[in-house]
């Protein structure tokens, strides 16, 4: 494993650092640590109609309105109920304009920095049409534990979000 | 000073005039042989008959060779062909004028070529014969910052100069005004010559000049100095533009013109005409600065105010001696307001504050005030028990409030500078339609959120244009309805209900009703037989077809682009409503929030969520009682209001909720009206009406047009706020859901 890694080492497309690790069902993915703003409890949702299904809505942060994803619905997981381990993770994502711009992320649980070192780190496998990989741009190998890392600007691409879905039936 | 006698100065005037005429045999083209001494023995001359300024022909024949030597030394240095030619005839002409002066008969007249020749105004003392007009290069790696504050400091300066020119126009003597304008026209010189903008230091340096002279009253305030300072002021203001252009990178850099020349030498002969014009504010001031009566000769302008002392016949060289006899008599100079200009500078300090500063402030307050409110309605501890608490509880209640109001208010401004503007506006408009109009203004202090006073400045100017253009008749028809010639333009604010009220009320023609209904019945909005009230009437000239109609334009005179005006106060959250009575005049009232970062908002609960619409745009609302309620082909579904018919619109099914009943009998209906539609809005309940902070959802729901923003609601959730203009575009839209 080593060999492949310092091989590929020049063209990792995820960057070696601390990062934030959290669970979506039994999965671990990670995001890097400088991104989070801050992680607060599962709070009252606002939803906002014309939206694709994995906004959520709004939250009120302290006075500021902070639009919430949840990343579960974002990467097509099995629906889970809320415990009490769920979250949101508050990040910076660049805006479309090219600002800076708050967003919440619903996860199942935050775990650990971890600081992943360029030999943890590998290129995302290819998946081919089958899996859509294009926000995961590497995955870190460590105690055991395989976690994917996230690129969280094209996770929140304003491509996406453009599309507006038309009302659903009621 | 010297008091020689005439005879002898005569003499020496002639000798001296010889002396030139000696230096011209060597002086030639293109060398400086003979420069400096003609120049010196010409100064002489202008020393000796300094005191005669009343033999026209003579003084002006002086400054004018004045002239021409000041144009040799700040051009080439060396004496031209033409120059020459002329000093040649000016030392004959000279001759010739002394010896009429010793004859005692009138001096031959300067001949008319020589000012042609010369390219200049005449007594025109310091300017060069030609110059380019200066070209503006910005140092912007350099001075990009300093540029910027320049830009920032200049608007306020100008704006102070055209406010007090206005102040002026009806008051000249005010020494205040003066001395502000003066200021202002100060500090442009310095800033710009800091950044090394000669064009426009330069021309700050003569309109200072020019309002010094008027400062120390050697200078009448007539309608052309109102003029040129006028004038000056929209110059630099170009100038500043075009800067702030370049600074800001809107335009490329590059050299910046702006033609200053003629107005430059307008204000440079304005200045140098002075003595012309000299003026007196009152005669016992004047005479309380003259030598005492008895004097053997006065100076000629202390004569009007000395009656008694024969005036002295300036025309004659008797005369003409007697007053040269005592050159120190010059009327002295009245110093005294001076002093006053170091005085009364500015009057408050101000601190300049980011925007973003401010709204984070008040982001943090609204959030305090809810917390706190949740606090104070926390069980444990406000159960009465302890009246410490509650006092203290109260206390921190009241300075809450306290200091959101005081946020809040940080950013408002008043409307002052808005109106001023509009003086200007009137001034120049009414010239040139040749009505009389006075504009009057009132509660200038009263203040509005500072985006509004940024807005609502051209709707204004709109509308005071129409009614100068239009309201307002010729004074020769105004005095045969029996009105007084001039016209009067009222510009009120004031509060109203929570509301600021901004209202432009003319004395003019009023609108033509008959016209109006006429043209509204042809466009089908009205039934001929139908009673329409005047104030709906009237506001048909809002609607957008109505004001494009040249037809009514010409007949009614109103309209012209009043469907932007109507647009531009209801991106405001405004509206608008108009007065009028034939022949008595108009008055047109804008509604205005107090500020666009609140707003009146009807909080509606639609199943499990609340939605905010704004209070403004609802109409009515009421709970339908069956048979009200219509369908079109199963589909569209309309509510009979009063006889008429207005789409109805599901809200729970638009915005994709689950409703707490789909009956509209257990709804309520509520009824908004945007720009001209109306439109019924079926919601489960009224939850009340609030006043809340509006916030921007973000770039994320950008693309989601219901949504007008969103507001934390009292309870710390959010809230979002409808936008009922978005929503009477999609009542069209097939609703398949409403099942």
């Amino acid at each position: 494993m080593t060999t492949t890694s310092e091989a590929s080492s020049s063209n990792l497309l995820a960057k070696p650092g601390r990062y934030l690790t959290f669970l979506l069902g039994h999965e671990f993915y990670g995001l890097p640590v400088l991104r989070v703003r801050e992680i607060i409890r599962l709070v009252e949702i606002t939803p906002v109609p014309h939206m694709p299904p994995y906004v959520k809505g709004v939250i009120n942060l302290r006075g500021k309105l902070v639009p919430v994803m949840d990343l579960r619905i974002r990467f097509d997981l099995a629906a889970h109920d809320t415990t009490e381990t769920t979250c949101i993770i508050v990040v910076q994502v660049k805006s479309a304009s090219g600002g800076a711009i708050h967003m919440g992320f619903i996860v199942d649980g935050v775990e650990e920095v971890i600081n992943f070192a360029e030999g943890d780190i590998e290129n995302t496998p290819d998946f081919g049409m089958k899996l859509a990989t294009e926000y995961l741009p590497g995955m870190a190998n460590v105690k055991n534990k395989v976690i994917a890392l996230l690129d969280i600007d094209k996770v929140v691409d304003k491509a996406s979000l453009d599309k507006l879905t038309p009302a659903p039936s009621a | 000073m010297t008091s020689i006698d005439p005879g002898t100065r005569l003499a020496e005037l002639k000798k001296l005039g010889d002396k030139i005429a000696t230096e011209l045999v060597f002086a030639e083209s293109g060398k400086d042989l003979g420069l400096l001494p003609v120049n010196s023995l010409l100064g002489r001359i202008e020393d000796l008959a300094g005191g005669e300024a009343a033999i026209e022909p003579l003084a002006r024949g002086i400054t004018q060779a004045r002239q021409w030597m000041n144009a040799v030394f700040q051009s080439t240095g060396t004496f031209e062909l033409l120059t020459l030619k002329r000093l040649g005839e000016w030392v004959e002409w000279w001759q010739a004028s002394i010896s009429a002066c010793e004859a005692q008969s009138a001096p031959p007249p300067i001949p008319s070529h020589w000012e042609v020749a010369g390219k200049q105004p005449v007594a025109l003392e310091s300017s060069p014969t030609k110059m380019e007009e200066p070209l503006l290069t910005l140092n912007l790696e350099q001075d990009g910052e300093l540029l910027n504050e320049f830009i920032n400091e200049s608007q306020e300066h100008l704006e102070n100069i055209e406010q007090g020119v206005l102040v002026l126009e009806q008051n000249p003597a005010d020494a205040d005004t003066l001395n502000s304008i003066f200021r202002a026209f100060h500090t442009f010189k310095g800033g710009s010559g800091f950044l090394n903008l000669t064009a426009i230091q330069s021309l700050a340096h003569e309109l200072e000049s020019l309002l010094d002279l008027a400062r120390q009253k050697k200078l009448a305030i007539t309608p052309s100095v109102i003029n040129l300072i006028l004038e000056g002021g929209d110059t630099l203001r170009q100038f500043c533009n075009a800067v702030s252009a370049q600074a800001t990178g809107k335009n490329p850099p590059g050299p910046i013109l702006v033609p200053t020349l003629a107005l430059l030498s307008r204000i440079r002969s304005e200045v140098a005409g002075e003595p012309a014009s000299i003026s007196f504010p009152t005669p016992s001031a004047a005479v309380s600065q003259q030598p005492p009566p008895e004097a053997p000769a006065m100076p000629p302008v202390a004569e009007a105010a000395t009656p008694g002392v024969q005036p002295p016949v300036a025309k004659t060289p008797a005369t003409l001696t007697g007053a040269v006899a005592m050159p120190g008599a010059q009327p002295p100079a009245a110093k005294a307001p001076s002093a006053v200009a170091s005085q009364g500078s500015s009057a408050g300090t101000v601190v300049k504050v980011d925007t973003a500063k401010l709204d984070s402030l008040v982001d943090l307050v609204g959030e305090m005030l809810i917390t706190q409110s949740l606090v104070v309605q926390n069980k444990d501890l406000n159960s009465g028990q302890n009246e410490q608490l509650t006092r203290d509880l109260a206390q921190l209640g009241r300075i809450s409030k306290d200091l959101q109001r005081t946020v809040m208010s940080l950013r408002m401004v008043p409307v002052h500078a808005t109106f001023q503007k509009m003086h200007r506006l009137v001034r120049d408009l009414s010239i040139k339609v040749g009505k009389q109009i006075e504009l009057l203004t009132e509660g200038e202090d009263t203040e509005l959120d500072r985006t509004i006073v940024e807005e609502i400045s051209d709707p204004l100017v709109h509308m005071i244009r129409n009614s100068i253009d239009h309201g307002i008749e010729k004074p020769e028809v105004r005095v045969q309805r029996g009105k007084p010639a001039h016209g009067t333009i009222t510009l009120k604010a004031f509060h109203q209900g929570g509301n600021i009220v901004i209202e432009i009320k003319d004395d003019g023609n009023g609108l033509d009703r008959e016209r109006i209904l006429a043209k509204a019945v042809e466009k089908g909005l009205v039934r001929p037989e139908e009673q329409v009230p005047d104030s709906e009437l009237f506001n048909l000239i809002l609607s957008a077809g109505f004001s494009t109609a040249e037809k009514v334009t010409d007949i009614s005179g109103r309209g012209v682009g009043m469907d932007v005006v109507r647009r531009n106060i209801e991106k405001l959250r405004g509206k608008m409503e108009i007065q009028s009575k034939a022949g008595q005049g108009s008055t047109f009232s804008i509604f205005l929030p107090l500020t666009l970062a609140i707003i009146d908002g009807l909080l509606v609960g639609v199943g499990e969520h609340r939605y905010i619409v704004p209070t403004l745009l609802v109409r009515e609302s009421f709970r339908p009682v069956a048979g009200r309620i219509h369908t079109l082909r199963e589909r569209g579904e309309m509510v009979n209001l009063r006889g008429r018919l207005y789409p109805m619109l599901r809200l729970y099914a638009h915005l994709g909720i689950e409703p707490a009943t789909t009956d509209p009998e257990q709804s309520i209906v509520v009824v908004v009206e945007a720009g001209n539609e109306i439109l019924c809005l079926l919601v489960d309940k009224l939850l009340g009406k609030h006043e809340v902070v509006i916030k921007s959802l973000g770039e994320t729901f950008r693309q989601n047009k219901y949504l007008a923003g969103a507001a934390i609601l009292g309870d710390g959730r959010v809230g979002l706020i409808l936008d009922p203009h978005a929503l009477v575009q999609t009542k069209s839209a097939p609703m398949e859901a409403a099942a």
